[in-house]
């Protein structure tokens, strides 16, 4: 099964440039720009998003509200979370991974910190090491 | 914090994030132009606010290499740049100031390209890039 992931963020250029990262590890993209759209955006698709990554500090609904949203729905059940943060508290991480996040990445972060954290989700891992 | 740690938190950041490289400025400049200037509140087991501003230009060229696209989308995406800037620069310094366990939440930036905002009183670090462009930094806590 290939990876579609969902980039939620609402700086334009930090989409762009994860998309970029994405692209080149061979995963299709779709993006928003606040977290309310993310959350339509897979409740209309729930069986083609199958990777969200997404910021935590966002206007409007933030990256911790998103999760308790997608747990609530049942639609974490066949989707990886990556949360995107400039927060760098082992605790917070460990309480977004608590609320269904199944890792964090620390902004800024080049490819190869992504790719990291690809290859760690286990549906994913042969399919970023084929692009490698 | 120290004005000089600030500088070397700041100038990591914006090397790491945007490829903009910065020094300390040796002597007061001016900025070139209009300005972008970003602000955000610290909330949490810590208090405190931060600033940032850069001149629009440098703004939009930063935006425009890492984009890669058109000069009028990077235009339009030069505040937003900045607002992120600032939100990776704000993770930074509050691990630098109070330590990586430290729980706040930054609460997302207030962007203003016309005025320089009525910024927190507290450290200011005045940064030259290689290019000449002032970049200011401001924590307060």
């Amino acid at each position: 099964m290939g990876v579609h992931a969902l980039i939620v963020d609402d700086s334009p250029v930090t989409r762009k440039v994860m998309r970029r990262m994405l692209k080149v590890v061979g995963l299709a993209v779709d993006e928003v720009s606040e977290a309310s759209d993310g959350l339509e955006a897979l409740a209309l698709v729930p069986a083609g998003v199958n990777l969200l990554l997404t910021d935590l500090h966002m206007p409007n609904m933030d990256g911790e509200q998103l999760l308790d949203a997608l747990a609530d729905r049942g639609l974490l059940r066949d989707m990886e979370v990556i949360v995107c943060t400039s927060d760098r508290s082992g605790a917070r991480h460990a309480a977004l991974r608590a609320r269904g996040a199944n890792a964090c990445i620390v902004k800024p972060f080049g490819p190869e910190a992504l790719r990291d954290a690809l290859v760690r989700l286990p549906m994913f891992a042969a399919q970023v090491k084929e692009h490698a | 914090m120290s004005p000089d740690q600030l500088a070397d938190v700041t100038i990591r950041v914006l090397e790491e994030a945007a490829f903009v490289f910065a020094e300390p400025a040796n002597r007061p400049i001016d900025f070139a132009g209009d300005v972008i200037a970003a602000h955000m509140h610290i909330r949490g087991d810590r208090v405190g606010s931060i600033g940032l501003r850069l001149p629009r230009d440098l703004a939009t060229r930063t935006a425009a290499s890492l984009l890669c696209g058109p000069i009028d989308e990077a235009e339009q995406a030069a505040a937003p740049m900045v607002g992120e800037l600032l939100n990776v620069l704000a993770g930074a310094v509050v691990a630098a100031e109070w330590g990586p366990e430290v729980r706040c939440s930054l609460v997302p930036p207030e962007i203003e390209a016309f005025d320089l905002p009525e910024g927190p009183r507290g450290i200011h670090v005045m940064l030259v890039t290689l290019e000449g462009d002032r970049i200011d930094v401001e924590f307060a806590a």
